[in-house]
């Protein structure tokens, strides 16, 4: 297998070693391995495996919450940290001015959109492979950033219910949390969408932000320093994301291969994609799919391993957070 | 200062948030002056870079104390880019980079500002030494360093300073040396060495006359007993302290940051600042902290051996060169 030769061999067979052999030709690569009875892919893992992940929470002490997420060699760590923005006039002699219906009674998520109130970044450029250097995101990067954000957005996983701060004595709303979340890769190999997305649910749930009220004779926002006031997000549900890239080894060979979690190798060769993300109870909340035409059967198939995926996260999630993080 | 690569925050502007008391870390840290804390190095935690390393300075007692965490990675040697002028010796950069949430107060910006170009400008100084750069021709070394968690002293504004010198960038430059260097080991670069780095600080010794000017600490009430005695005796007795950290409290008169190689006993780089000057019984007071720090930094230097061992053991278990001992105890290993 790994010394295959493109040609029928004559007397003396070019071979390479299995590295040169990936290095050269790619893709020929990766379907020798595929076709191999029972298909496996370069990593030694099936098709349909993914890779074991772990997390740690709340490592970080600047940050009001984080977690750190490691799915075979790609690792991120993500911190979330609150801020305040404050309504009042005057703040830095800048006049903000309300906009209509905002006497608490706006829809639910609508605030976080408008004002901006989650700020999702992803940081590459610290040297976690070989090809991103410090400096502006790339597109890769930014492509991922606008693609968490959104769907951190339209997962309406935080309610803005918990980032507001009231006056005491109006309950009016005087200020809201800006919740800064910032995913840092320190590695990378492959697939960081799922992984970065992991981490964030992850850094949420652990967030704990100190309470908060308007001081009216400040004319400010104050926290309250002890711990024990400390406020854990109204997080809503949960929501993981699972990855996919198809190689179409051509009708003789054995048709198309979903590939769970791709690696860096295979996200290279692959051009198909599929991104499913599940919701619980086997509820699916995005799809997308892209790069080639397949059946519908395809994205079927996706489907059922997002949703598996999604008890293998769980089960994650309630060991290291326990069900209080619910 | 928008910036449209990356999702920015409320165009309003945000603020930290501002506490009713001002309960920022108290020193919780009992150690003796001289103790140096325990250090946390693993190799190769990046697998795509050819050679990395984590470090981490845990704390023991409360968790929510701040400590030092940064991990290195290392690429190269590679060919320079062709845009680049000829090089008979191999480049060595070294990038430094604070995580946004990485810093009390104030998040951390995106682009490097000041501070992380003077530190990566000194890591690169501490290392390049130690690399043979000769052996390597035409070739960049690149090293990254990124800072996920610091214990402070930065001497950012809002940063609770109570006057003294502020160690926490010597910290983080001390970490990164011996993590970058470890993570050079780890990538199979020809050294001369490996480069530990060692901070060292004087404080004046508590003497109930002396400490005036700086009265509103009563934290370490327990040592001011002992430490009242020694006042009686000399009035202006100054104390070395090794490995300081921010959270201990400490008001630092002057502070030292080395990288060391100790194979050799030479110095890569040395760093002090604040107010040195002769004491009355003529020892040098610069002499006295950089000895310090080089017995700081050869402690650490320990720490590195045994990590980039541990790598180099098991690279050469996986290429068959070495074998574990049959019924081997504790890591026995026989070189064939």
């Amino acid at each position: 297998m790994t010394t295959a030769p493109p040609l029928p061999p004559p007397s003396n067979p070019l071979s390479f070693p299995p590295a040169t052999f990936q290095k050269l030709a790619p893709k020929t690569f990766l379907e020798r391995h595929l076709q191999s009875t029972p298909a496996t892919r370069p990593s030694g893992r099936n098709p349909d495996t993914f890779r074991t992940p772990s997390l740690h929470t709340n490592s970080l002490s600047h940050a009001h919450g984080s977690a750190v997420v490691r799915t075979g060699d790609t690792a991120v760590v993500c911190g979330v940290r609150g801020e305040i923005l404050s309504l009042a006039t005057g703040v830095g002699s800048r006049v903000v001015v309300l906009r209509s219906g905002e006497d608490g009674k706006e829809e639910e998520g609508d605030g976080i959109r408008e004002r901006g109130l989650v700020v999702t970044n992803l940081e590459m450029g610290t040297g976690c492979t070989r090809d991103y250097h410090p400096g502006p995101p790339t597109d890769f990067a930014q492509a991922i950033t606008a693609r968490l954000h959104r769907l951190l957005l339209a997962s309406k996983l935080i309610s803005s219910q918990s980032l507001r701060i009231l006056d005491p004595n109006t309950e009016k709303i005087k200020a809201y949390w800006v919740l800064y979340i910032d995913v840092v890769v320190i590695s990378l190999d492959g697939n960081v969408l799922d992984v970065a997305w992991a981490s964030i649910l992850a850094a949420l749930r652990s967030t704990r932000l100190p309470q908060a009220y308007w001081d009216q004779d400040a004319e400010s926002v104050v926290c309250y320093p002890e711990v024990s006031r400390y406020k854990s997000l109204d997080i809503k549900g949960l929501a993981f994301i699972a990855s996919f890239a198809v190689i179409d080894l051509g009708a003789e060979k054995g048709g198309k291969v979903i590939l769970s979690d791709p690696d860096e190798f295979e996200e290279g060769v692959c051009e198909e994609r599929v991104m499913v993300c599940a919701l619980g109870g086997g509820k699916v909340g995005w799809i997308e799919k892209g790069g080639g035409v397949g059946q519908v059967a395809e994205v079927v198939e996706c489907v059922h391993r997002a949703t598996e995926r999604f008890k293998v996260w769980e089960q994650l999630f309630v060991e290291v957070l326990g069900s209080s993080g619910r | 200062m928008t910036d449209r690569r990356r999702i920015n925050g409320p165009a309003e502007g945000t603020t930290p948030p501002v506490f009713l008391t001002s309960s920022t870390h108290k020193p919780v840290i009992k150690r003796s002056p001289t103790t140096l804390r325990k250090i946390f190095l693993k190799t190769s935690l990046t697998p795509p870079a050819t050679g990395s390393a984590f470090l981490e300075l845990p704390t023991p007692s409360n968790p929510s104390t701040p400590t030092l965490k940064l991990t290195a990675s290392v690429y190269g040697p590679r060919p320079l880019p062709s845009s680049t002028t000829f090089s008979p010796d191999a480049r060595l950069t070294a990038e430094l980079k604070f995580s946004p949430f990485s810093t009390p107060g104030h998040r951390r910006g995106y682009i490097r500002d000041g501070v992380e170009r003077d530190l990566s400008a000194q890591l690169s100084i501490a290392l390049e030494k130690s690399v043979d750069v000769g052996k390597y021709p035409k070739s960049a070394i690149d090293v990254f360093v990124s800072v996920l968690d610091c214990e402070g002293g930065l001497g950012d504004a809002g940063d609770g300073n109570d006057g003294g010198v502020e160690v926490g960038l010597m910290g983080v430059v001390a970490g990164a040396i011996s993590c970058a260097s470890a993570a050079i080991a780890d990538a199979g670069i020809e050294c001369f060495d490996l480069v530990a780095g060692g901070v060292a600080g004087l404080i004046r010794e508590r003497g109930g006359v002396v400490e005036e000017d700086h009265v509103g600490e009563g934290m370490e009430a327990g040592e001011d007993i002992s430490g009242a005695r020694h006042g009686e005796k000399k009035n202006r007795g100054i104390a070395l302290v090794l490995d300081p950290s921010p959270t201990d409290g400490y008001i630092i008169l002057a502070a030292a940051a080395v990288g060391y190689m100790a194979a050799r006993d030479e110095l890569t780089l040395v760093w002090t600042k604040g107010s040195m000057g002769r004491e009355g019984d003529g020892t040098d007071e610069v002499e006295r902290l950089v000895d310090g720090a080089i017995a700081a930094a050869t402690s650490v230097r320990l720490v590195i051996n045994e990590a980039v061992k541990e790598r180099l053991l098991l690279g050469l278990k996986e290429i068959g060169l070495i074998k574990e001992k049959a019924g081997g105890n504790d890591g026995d290993i026989v070189m064939e």
